[in-house]
């Protein structure tokens, strides 16, 4: 029950926010409402059926967040497992969906991969710098007991 | 001055084989959780199974004691030190070379009877 909630919370959270970027790049450009790119609008006959795919896949990528946010949750498994898993299903995950939203041409694939994986590099060292500094300030603790 | 006394010796039970003993809290080195019972481990190296949750521990035991992670608590006296490992897991070494592993929601809980 707990776990239809969470999806059902993704999918709400990930249309909300996919409506507020569309929203912002419709008005960026000065144009009437467009769910997405151009390429990815021709594909469909009518503006409508675009918007409900688009509404469909922001959904899917919120629910994509929430289940990865869970990999954190399993306590048996090492920081390193659990980072490594996180990244290669919401890089999967993403990347299929950000390439079905038409979001970037697949010739910029590779400074998506490149920005990806700084991502997760920068999260890593700030957690390891932190536990790093906890352990040292336990340490010394330790030393003057 | 019986608050002080009982907070020397102790309530809690040791139990092994046939034997019953009231465990001290200065010689307990550490509980923690085999399959589902709780263990203590007593200086020199005496296991007994106590009849307490962890989480009743916790109410039960001096300050010295800390959770480390949802089956493991440590007496602070017997640590040496804390190591990160490098797939990130926080390694904790007692005195007598034995280690037990950190779990990162309770490093919070450590820095705090530390008073750090």
């Amino acid at each position: 029950m707990k776990l239809i909630k969470r999806i059902f919370s993704g999918f709400c959270t990930g249309i909300a926010i996919g409506m507020a970027f569309s929203i912002f790049f419709s008005k960026l450009y000065g144009i009437s409402y467009v769910p997405s790119t151009p390429q990815f609008i021709n594909h469909f006959d009518g503006l409508t059926n675009a918007v409900l795919v688009s509404v469909v896949l922001w959904g899917l990528m919120g629910v994509l967040w929430t289940l990865c946010s869970g990999i954190f949750r399993i306590k048996s498994w090492s920081l390193l497992k659990q980072t490594v898993i996180h990244f290669i299903v919401s890089y999967v995950g993403y990347t299929i969906l950000a390439i079905f939203c038409g979001w970037f041409p697949m010739n910029w694939l590779p400074y998506y991969t490149v920005i990806f994986i700084l991502a997760y590099v920068f999260f890593w060292t700030m957690v390891i710098m932190h536990e790093r500094y906890n352990i040292k300030k336990i340490n010394r603790a330790l030393n003057n007991h | 001055m019986i608050a002080d006394e009982l907070q020397q010796n102790t309530l809690i039970m040791g139990f092994r084989n046939e034997e019953v003993k009231p465990l001290k809290f200065g010689t307990l080195i550490r509980f923690y959780t085999n399959k589902s019972y709780v263990m203590a481990e007593v200086k020199p190296k005496f296991i007994y199974r106590v009849k307490y949750r962890i989480y009743q521990l916790n109410h039960l035991l001096p300050t010295e004691f800390v959770q480390i992670s949802s089956s493991e608590i440590v007496n602070f006296n017997y640590v040496d030190h804390l190591e990160l490992v490098r797939n990130g897991t926080i390694k904790l070494v007692l005195n007598n070379h034995e280690s037990a592993y950190v779990s990162r929601r309770f490093v919070s809980n450590i820095k705090k009877r530390l008073r750090i």
